[in-house]
């Protein structure tokens, strides 16, 4: 079956194990990619979106990990996969980006070295030569000098710089989809800015997909086509960008907005806080994550996680019982 | 030139070191109390003159310590007390050299043993080749070099007998064969020490980030062993084999010992059951000596492996 | 555009009206966290649910219990000598007879009378573990007598064995054996050999000697009343003293000496550390807490220390200490070990000093004016109690080497007084003829540093302490 979509995620399930018992940092997250398009992936600190996107790639380490669901990516379970078929698509198709990237640059090795590693693995090239193609990237990604850089170790290097190198690294293998996960959070704005800015470019230039990890709202309005929200662990939210933007639907998303700077606010307006704070992931509620912190909550939230329902208003989905269809009409009961 | 600012400062300090060294040894020496000709029996007064001023006796502390230092800097270590017409520089440069190769050997034995070990171990963590090796690394700190001596020294002779000609010599120095056994005995303490240190290291490299990196980018676990983790487990060892060479150097009085090596180990606990001041201070400074220059040596060493160092003039602290 | 529904199972039935009520007052809007524990009930709860900390610790007390309180319940003198039982492996009670040694009256007439028999070509006199005595029939022809002995029963037809004696032909071929006589059988080998060398006859006799002490050793070894006429004594039984563990080389009872060196080898190795880490941390949190020059000044001290060739430093306050050779220099050692030991731990604190200073806590009390040693001693201390001990638990074993290492090569405790360096010192001699002189010091010794390893490992994952820290 050929599907339309690069990437599609289903019921994507988590568990790591440690001395304190398994830890369900994703519990049950579905999302699809298309190409050529940017699928933001937001939510706090902790909720699981850095684990989703490794799991999915077979980079968590951890002996006796929990791991359910499917992510095909062009039709194959990358679930699935035996580590040596994964390692065709990691690095070749896909490509991913970290967040601090002076520490995810090998410190004892050059740039050069390290972007023309994944050239001979994949693409067979000799050594010179993917040398000389990891300075064309380096320049592809606006990296000043860049036939010195390739000599230069990690530590030369500033962040922002760093940060374009990665992307060079990442892009080797023309990927179809580029994984940034945080990219620019460990940046100064201006820098964050230029690179977003590089992202986009080589988007457009390339036509490959992204899936963009972030958890600010200012960065998904500029980059994203659709927008995924995580909530301890769960996808709570999902639609196009400006349905999102428009009509957040999951009380998650709209006190995210809330509690996010933007525009349209007056001077000395106070930013909204979320009261309280994530659910302990070792043994979650049975209810929706939520609830506890939910200003709406109600008597099924407690105990039944919601569904992925279609939002009333916008175009998206939301997990939340609020959209339930008979929601309504128990507000009309309720209320007469 | 960041890396000859590198380098110089470890000179600086290593001379410094060296300086310290032998001034203790100078001052330890002076404590003892009574005066290193009070044994010498039936000395008639003028005799024991000349030997004072031989041996500098005569002269007040500051003098004394003056000479010691300028000769001890012009590499002249003085004359032995109990026979005494042979130079303390004499007897180094007789015995040094078989401790040195015998040394030598020993660390190889115990860096080329560690690295191989602590890697094996760290690439099957958890599962049994980790748990044997890490067992025998425990087994082997908790048990005495000398009882490792005295065990091989058994075995060989039982092999010996088994064979019926002498495969191995049990005792004694001459060819490689005579060093083998013992280097390897030597070197089993700081290659289990090197095998743990190896092995976290190797973890510590494991769990990083840039390992990951290498992951997404579609390396094999055995294409990441090689490229990354193994090059970069192995520069922190570089650190600690300085005082790794140390404690073989020393632990080697014990070998030589059992072994009937003539080391420079073996002539300096005799000199010291004999009293023999010069021998006592000669070799305790030049020890010292050889020591610090290991030591910056192998900072250098790793100075130059190191790219943040080389390129930079700093890193991460050098000495474990 | 999205997938329209990620969730698995399917919309159930109508939901009940009353379900969508909203929750009312006051909610828990914090996820309740386990009940939490203090620091120190959290290090005790995972090092007790360490098996191998529990065997260790198990270990450390009874090799303590061993050495402190074991000379009470086995009262033997770890000096006491015996020349009839040296070298024994593990032995239990034995019953010996006591004998005295004369020259040996001897019997024409008993030997004509004992070659009557033609089957019989050597007869055995005596058998005791203090004397053999043997003779056999001459051999026309033989100028003299080759007697051979070897241990064990069945012997190969042309084997000899230790060449004991030469015997000039006379009318009575006979002989006595003196020579370091064990409770086994002895085969002896009688070459009759005439003026050409040629082996004219071989005999071959087994002899098990039987347990025997003489009067003299006796006596002195307190067996029997000194009194006591040797007529009254000689012949009846005796009851000479079980060896556990065996005895050495010159007969002392080897699980005495053990206890006895236990205590001078656990001593040097706990009383050491526990000076030079006190010291260690003192000096570095000193440093630490002070900062700027002092600690810089403080710290170049500590390097140089480092710097010593530690051995032989150990060695030199030996020479210091004017301890003669062949004198036990413990106090020597001890200093020695305090004096050159301290800088690893100094560092330690003082880099933990350095971190904790960082924290905001300890600069809140500071800004409220808390006198530094009370800052110390209420904020630092605890902080830094883990990594102390853990120090500390690694630094027994190494102690315990040293003090080993230099009994050993004969610089450190010196006979006769025990220790299990000095032990295995003496032991190292009759390693091949008799092992268990060697190995039984050599395990306690290993043993000891086994569980202290052990135990420093264990505190060091209750502590949740980095590895590596305390590698100095
Ligand atoms: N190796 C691991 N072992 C145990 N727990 C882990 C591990 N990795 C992640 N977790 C837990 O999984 C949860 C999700 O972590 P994750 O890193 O995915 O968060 P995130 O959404 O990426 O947050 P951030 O914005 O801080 O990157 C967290 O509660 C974290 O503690
Ligand atoms: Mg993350």
């Amino acid at each position: 079956m050929a599907e339309r979509e690069l990437l599609v995620v289903d019921e994507l399930r988590v568990e790591i194990p440690t001395h304190g018992g398994f830890v369900r940092a994703v519990r049950g997250v579905s999302f699809s990619m298309e190409p050529g398009k940017t699928l933001a992936l937001v939510g706090e600190s902790g909720c699981g979106k850095s684990v989703s996107v490794q799991a999915m790639l077979g980079l968590i380490n951890v002996q006796g990990l929990r791991l359910a669901g499917e992510a095909r990516f062009m039709g194959q379970d990358l679930l699935a996969m035996s580590e040596a078929q994964l390692n065709t698509v990691r690095g070749a198709r896909i490509g991913m980006v970290f967040q601090d990237p002076l520490s995810a640059f090998n410190p004892t090795r050059t740039i050069g070295e390290q972007i023309a590693e994944g050239l001979v693995l994949h693409k067979g090239m000799a050594k010179q030569a993917a040398l000389e193609e990891a300075r064309r990237l380096l320049d592809e990604c606006r990296l000043s000098e860049p036939a010195r850089r390739v000599v230069q170790y990690p530590f030369e290097l500033s962040g922002g710089m760093l940060q374009r190198a990665m992307i060079a690294m990442a892009l080797a293998c023309g990927p179809q989809l580029l994984i940034a996960d945080e990219p620019t959070t460990a940046l100064d704005v201006t820098t964050q800015d230029q690179i977003l800015w590089l992202m986009q470019e080589l988007q457009r230039s390339r036509g490959m997909s992204i899936l963009l990890i972030t958890h600010d709202l200012a960065v998904v309005a500029r980059m994203a086509d659709d927008v995924a929200v995580m909530y301890a662990g769960q996808l709570v939210e999902r639609a196009g960008v400006d349905d999102l933007f428009s009509h957040p639907t999951h009380p998650y998303t709209r006190a995210l907005m809330r509690a996010t700077p933007h525009g349209e606010m007056v001077r000395g307006e106070p930013l909204a806080s979320i009261e309280g704070s994530p659910p302990d992931l070792f043994a979650p509620p049975p209810g929706c994550g939520f609830c506890p912190r939910c200003d709406h909550a109600m008597r099924i939230c407690e105990d039944r996680v919601p569904l992925l329902f279609t939002s009333r208003r916008g175009g998206g989905v939301s997990r939340c019982w609020m959209e339930h269809p008979d929601y309504s009409r128990a507000r009309v009961v309720g209320d007469a | 030139m960041p890396l000859m600012r590198y380098i110089s400062g470890r000179l600086v300090s290593g001379v410094f070191t060296i300086w310290f060294i032998a001034t203790a040894t100078f001052f330890v020496m002076h404590w003892v109390p009574g005066d290193p000709l009070s044994d010498e029996k039936a000395v008639s007064p003028e005799i024991r003159k000349n030997l004072e001023a031989r041996y500098g006796l005569d002269k007040s502390l500051g003098t004394q310590y003056w000479i010691y230092i300028t000769s001890m800097a012009r590499g002249d270590f003085g004359i032995s007390y109990t026979q005494k017409n042979r130079s303390v520089n004499d007897i180094i440069a007789m015995h040094f050299p078989v401790s040195a190769m015998l040394g030598a050997l020993a660390v190889l034995f115990a860096t080329v043993g560690g690295i191989l070990w602590g890697a094996v171990a760290a690439r099957y963590r958890n599962r049994w080749p980790d748990g044997a090796i890490m067992f025998a690394v425990i087994l082997t700190v908790s048990v005495p070099s000398f009882v490792f001596a005295a065990l091989s020294q058994h075995l060989i002779i039982k092999l010996n007998q088994l064979l019926g000609f002498s495969l191995l010599p049990v005792a004694g120095w001459g060819g490689f064969r005579n060093m083998l056994v013992p280097a390897l005995v030597l070197g089993l303490g700081t290659m289990a020490y090197l095998t743990r240190l190896m092995r976290a290291s190797t973890l510590e490299v494991a769990g990083s980030e840039y390992i990951k990196t290498a992951r997404a980018k579609g390396l094999s676990s055995l294409q990441i062993f090689r490229h990354h983790e193994f090059r970069n487990a192995v520069l922190p060892l570089i650190t600690v084999l300085g005082p790794a060479i140390a404690a073989i150097t020393t632990g080697g009085f014990v070998v030589e010992l059992i072994f009937t090596i003539p080391g420079l180990g073996r002539y300096f606990v005799a000199a010291v059951q004999q009293l023999d001041y010069t021998v006592i201070m000669g070799t305790t400074v030049f020890y010292g000596a050889f020591l610090v220059l290991m030591v910056l040596l192998v900072d250098i060493i790793y100075g130059l492996v190191d790219p943040r160092i080389r390129l930079q003039g700093k890193g991460a602290g050098v000495r474990a | 555009m999205l997938n329209p529904n990620g969730a698995g199972e399917p919309v159930s039935a109508a939901i009940p009206v009353e379900l969508f009520e909203p929750l009312q007052g006051e909610r828990q809007r914090d996820f309740i966290a386990r009940p939490s524990i203090g620091y120190w009930q959290h290090v005790w709860l995972r090092f007790k649910h360490n098996r191998i900390a529990m065997v260790a610790l198990v270990v450390v007390a009874s090799l303590v219990l061993f050495a402190v309180a074991g000379p009470w319940l086995w009262r033997v003198d770890p000096a006491a000598q015996s020349i009839g039982s040296r070298s024994l492996g593990p032995t239990l009670q034995r019953k010996a007879e006591v004998v005295s040694w004369r020259p040996w009256m001897f019997s024409a007439a008993a030997y004509q009378q004992s070659m009557a028999d033609p089957a019989v070509d050597v007869v055995v006199a005596d058998a005791n573990t203090e004397f053999v005595r043997l003779w056999w029939r001459g051999v026309e022809g033989a100028v003299r007598y080759e007697v051979y002995r070897s241990i064990g029963g069945d012997l190969a037809s042309d084997a000899t064995g230790l060449p004991l004696e030469d015997i000039e032909a006379e009318s009575v071929p006979r002989l006595e054996d003196r020579l370091d006589l064990r409770q086994r059988d002895y085969t002896y080998i009688i070459h009759a050999v005439d003026e050409r060398d040629q082996v004219l006859q071989r005999y071959s006799q087994t002899v098990s000697p039987s347990l025997a002490i003489a009067i003299m050793d006796a006596q002195l070894e307190g067996l029997v009343p000194v009194h006591m006429a040797v007529g009254d004594i000689e012949g009846t039984g005796l009851v000479l003293p079980a060896h556990p563990l065996g005895t050495d080389h010159l007969g002392r009872d080897i699980l005495a000496r053990l206890m006895y060196g236990g205590r001078v080898s656990l001593f040097i190795g706990v009383a050491a550390p526990l000076f030079y880490v006190l010291f260690g941390a003192l000096y570095g949190g000193i440093a630490g807490f002070l900062g700027g020059r002092t600690d810089d000044v403080m710290m170049r001290m500590a390097d140089f220390i480092v710097a010593l060739p530690f051995l032989l430093f150990m060695i030199l306050f030996r020479v210091l200490f004017d301890v003669q050779p062949g004198e036990s220099g413990i106090s020597a050692m001890l200093v020695a070990m305090i004096v050159l030991g301290w800088p690893s731990t100094a560092r330690l604190v003082r880099g933990q000093v350095l971190q904790l200073k960082e924290l905001a806590f300890v600069n809140a009390a500071q800004i409220l004016g808390a006198r530094p040693l009370y800052i110390i001693l209420t904020h630092m201390l605890p902080n830094v109690m883990g990594v102390l001990l853990v120090s500390l638990t690694f630094a027994i074993p190494s102690a315990i080497f040293t003090e080993a290492f230099l009994s050993f090569i004969g610089l450190g405790v010196a006979p006769p007084a025990p220790s299990w360096g000095s032990m295995c010192n003496d032991g190292i001699r009759t390693m091949l003829s008799h092992p268990h002189e060697l190995m039984f010091p050599a395990v306690a010794i290993s043993l000891a540093v086994l569980a202290f390893n052990l135990l420093g490992d264990a505190l060091r994952d209750a502590f949740d302490i980095r590895e590596g820290v305390t590698d100095g």
